[in-house]
């Protein structure tokens, strides 16, 4: 038992990943590793003449049925050849109508592709199977968290196959590279990683590779779970690799010179690596005028000091530094504090606290339920609380315009960061007065300048490697035309963009 | 968990307990004092003590008793020490709160202590840390700094707001209330001499002595100026002579100036603007003969009663001439009190270094001996507009 819980390291080791079922191929050992589960289903159909059926199985929910009886079952019970004659290599080669037909040889394989949506097809002299899986998904919507005005309005879904076209819709280059991993013990979890050929450091990409290849896990359904693989092992709140909704921005981050990695089943494309200043641009930015998208990038990173720091500051200012606060300010909190019987620090915290559980319930609950508990809790508690000089108006202030700054992120990984850090920003104000803020502050841009993943630095371009990484990163927004260079820390193998 | 996660967890515990054990009130931890228990001082007097060299009588503002609750008197609070330090940390003990210095924005100087000196005080200010150089300092005439901050506190007023009100209304262009102790360190340091605000009391006729305590017993009123040499008191000057040493010093102030016209006439101008100007004058020896004063100014026409007509050339001429006349009075004056008490209060010296730098040393080395006998010019330039012709008033005016 521990904070962080155990290791497992007195539980005997993985076993070896494949072949997972190293049986023989049969129809008994195939039918076995199926054994307990409902929705798989099978067909025997024998063609005329045939002494033995033909068996036939696939899993329900799985495979579209027109597919599976009009491409495979019909044209199989109207097989004219006779047993003797060997039908396997005949039926792939156009007895079924089907352009995935594949002879299979081993149990591992077979079960594989039945799990993805084939069905198999066990003949007197081999086994197929056919790639019938049905094609439900949920269509091409909006993005929900990253919606923007001017500019394109889908974004990701949960089918990888999906996802991949609404890139290559964007990219028509057959430069565009995507190399399909499976992961997954358990989930066998398609996942693709893509990226530009001539554009993306081969170095990178290799690196990627190898991430992947090395991941052993049962199973991938989450993209922590990912995340946490490709990176170096650092505990750090910070997100190190950029996932989002949109098409647009993974192809952005691809002409960047960056990776990209898709996963069936998750509706968002992952960007790699990451590097602070992509946390901090929206996805509208391009699409504004570079004066105004300047302005809006100034006004994130005043958010990101106030969201971080303002309850800190507050707190050192109102218990350690009096002199600091403008004497009418300092006036009318002292006024709002007069009945209040906790200490400022309590005070701070304890209202942050209550803001990141409220926060919580708004999420966890349904969208309506979610905005009243959000009423509710904000608005009447908060004025409750007030009213009943639990808390003072100030502190409320406070927390609520660090609360909202917070909200201005464009990143909802990075903005959790902050809320952890903003936490202990807080606490250490309360212990050490603005000497634990600046300390604290000190330490946060230490462990950021520390962070580096695929040799590019996460405070890039704040703390280029080189002096060029300015000119093609800057920290606001260039005019288009006047940006020719692909961000240097990427090392693209080819930096320029346009001429 | 890995090592990593359990050196982390380990340094969060050994932090926690040094905390625990360590207790708040080590030296490990600053100590935190909640605002709300705070006791913010606006203003201080000092005045001369009757058992010890010094009376340190500290004012806070009004203060509000809970939610809807009347306002209350502000905070006053008196100590007897020797020194400002002494007193302070007398206040403290007095007090149910922490009484916070930091926020100390005036000082009022009882008259007797004044005559004393001002260096102790000077000193005080410079070397504390919760002081601020750019606090106000006033001068009492007649009474103690501490009958200054009790007449003028009330259930509605606290001397605070009177004298920021003072320093507002009496400054000019914006410009900043001159007479802080940045300023008084930075004269004293040139040359002993200084000038500071004076404030007169009044007895408030609405006083109720009843004791509702609505309002203050006691008005507070700016003055004029008062001189000081090698830190002491040594007088008062003159309405007028106070007017032009504040124009000298470019403290130009809100003024307002009543010209009689020819035909009887009554214009009220309105100071604007004004720019001082040295030109001093040198003999074929290099020494120094004399020093013209210029006046750069603007005036405005407030008012006008009588017949006169404001959009002829020549009024607005007679006006000016005025305006101009009254300003070089006021200068002269300063000018001349300056001379005859052999006080260069209005740093005259500090400014021709500036102006001839050259000469820097020459002066320095003459000052003294030419200073009583140096033929002092004014020199006043500048109109006086007319802001609009009431009868086209949606014209241009001039």
């Amino acid at each position: 038992m521990g904070v962080f819980g155990g290791n497992g390291g007195h539980v005997a080791h993985h076993k070896l990943w494949r072949p997972q079922f190293d049986q023989p191929l049969n129809w008994e050992t195939f039918s076995a590793t199926f054994q307990g589960c409902a929705d798989f289903a099978k067909k025997e159909l024998t063609p005329k003449g045939w002494k033995e059926p033909i068996k036939i199985a696939w899993l329900d929910g799985m495979i579209r049925g027109e597919r599976l009886n009009d491409y495979v079952l019909r044209p199989l019970a109207a097989w004219p050849l006779p047993q003797e004659e060997r039908p396997t290599q005949a039926i792939v080669e156009g007895g079924v109508w089907n352009q995935n037909a594949q002879i299979q040889t081993t149990l591992d394989d077979t079960v594989e592709a039945v799990v993805n949506g084939s069905c198999a097809i066990f003949l007197p002299d081999g086994v197929i199977t056919c790639w019938v899986a049905t094609e439900e998904k949920r269509a091409v919507t909006q993005p929900e968290n990253e919606s923007q005005n001017k500019g394109a309005k889908d974004g990701f879904v949960e089918s990888i196959r999906t996802n991949t076209s609404l890139l290559r819709r964007r990219m028509r280059t057959p430069e565009l590279r995507i190399q399909r991993f499976l992961i997954g013990r358990r989930t066998r979890t398609p996942v693709e990683l893509l990226w530009i050929e001539g554009i993306a450091s081969e170095h990178l990409i290799r690196r990627i590779q190898t991430r992947l290849e090395e991941i052993d896990e049962d199973a991938l359904l989450t993209t922590g779970e990912l995340e946490e693989y490709l990176t170096d092992p650092t505990a750090t709140a910070f997100p190190r690799v950029l996932f989002t909704e949109r098409p647009d921005r993974v192809c952005k981050g691809l002409l960047d010179g960056r990776a990209a990695i898709l996963v069936d089943g998750i509706p968002l494309g992952c960007v790699l690596p990451g590097d602070v200043s992509q946390f901090m641009k929206a996805p509208q930015d391009k699409s504004y005028h570079w004066l105004v998208s300047s302005g809006l990038l100034l006004l994130r990173y005043l958010c990101l000091m106030l969201t971080l720091l303002l309850p800190g500051f507050y707190i050192s200012v109102a218990e350690h530094h009096f002199e600091l606060i403008p004497t009418k300010l300092a006036m009318s909190i002292i006024a709002s504090k007069q009945d209040v019987p906790f200490s400022t620090a309590f005070e701070v915290i304890g209202l942050l606290i209550a803001f990141e559980i409220l926060q919580e319930a708004g999420l966890r609950l349904p969208k309506t339920i979610g905005q009243t508990v959000s009423i509710i809790g904000g608005l009447v508690v908060g004025q409750a609380a007030v009213d009943a000089k639990i808390v003072s108006p100030v502190v409320v202030i406070v927390v609520a315009v660090a609360g909202i700054a917070g909200f201005t992120m464009p990143n909802q990984d990075f903005s959790n960061a902050l809320r952890v850090w903003r936490l202990g920003l807080a606490a250490l104000a309360a212990l050490m007065g603005i000497f634990g803020l600046m300390a604290g502050t000190a330490f946060l841009i230490a462990h950021l300048a520390s962070l580096e993943d695929f040799g590019v630095p996460y405070l890039v371009p704040f703390a280029p490697q080189e002096r060029n990484q300015m000119e093609s990163q800057p920290i606001l927004r260039k005019p288009v035309p006047e940006v020719k260079l692909r961000p240097g820390e990427l090392h693209p193998e080819n930096r320029r963009k346009r001429t | 968990m890995t090592r990593g996660y359990k050196g982390l967890v380990a340094l969060l515990l050994l932090a926690a307990m040094a905390i625990g054990l360590t207790s708040w009130e080590s030296d490990v931890l600053p100590q935190a004092r909640d605002i709300a228990q705070v006791k913010l001082i606006r203003t201080m007097a000092l005045d001369q003590g009757e058992e010890s060299a010094l009376k340190i009588t500290v004012s806070g503002n009004l203060r509000k008793e809970g939610d809807g609750g009347q306002a209350q008197p502000p905070l006053i609070l008196s100590q007897e020490a020797m020194t400002i330090s002494a007193g302070c940390t007398g206040l403290e003990q007095q007090s149910d709160g922490f009484v916070e210095l930091g926020h100390l924005t005036e000082f009022v100087i009882g008259e007797e202590l004044a005559r004393k000196g001002l260096q102790g005080i000077a000193d005080y200010v410079s070397r504390d840390f919760a002081m601020r150089m750019e606090s106000k300092l006033f001068l009492v005439s007649g009474a103690t700094g501490e009958e200054a901050l009790k007449g003028a506190a009330s259930r509605n007023s606290a001397i605070t707001d009177q004298l920021t009100a003072i320093s507002q209304d009496r400054s000019l262009g914006g410009k900043e209330w001159p007479y802080t102790f940045r300023q008084l360190v930075s004269q004293l340091e040139d040359n002993g001499c200084a000038l500071l605000p004076v404030l007169t009391l009044t007895d408030n006729p609405d006083y109720d002595a009843e004791g509702s305590g609505e309002t203050p017993e006691k008005k507070i009123a700016l003055s004029g100026l008062a001189f000081f040499q090698e830190t002491k008191l040594v007088d008062y000057l003159t309405p007028e002579e106070s007017k032009g040493a504040a124009l000298v010093n470019n403290q130009d102030q809100m003024d307002t100036i009543e010209v009689m016209l020819s035909d009887g006439s009554v214009a009220s101008v309105q100071l604007l603007y004004a720019q001082r100007r040295l030109e001093p004058e040198f003999d074929s020896q290099g020494h120094l003969t004399g020093v013209t004063v210029h006046i750069g100014t603007t005036g405005e026409l407030n008012e006008l009663y009588g017949t006169a007509d404001p959009s002829q050339p020549d009024i607005l001429e007679q006006m000016s001439q005025g305006f101009r006349e009254q300003l070089r009075l006021w200068v002269q004056a300063a000018l001349d009190r300056s001379q005859q008490e052999g006080a260069d209060f209005l740093h005259l010296r500090r400014s021709l270094l500036t102006v001839s730098p050259l000469r820097a040393n020459q002066i320095l080395e003459e000052w003294d001996q030419v200073f009583p006998e140096l033929e002092l010019t004014v020199e006043i330039e500048g109109q006086v507009e007319r802001s609009y012709d009431i009868d086209q008033p949606m014209q241009e005016g001039r």
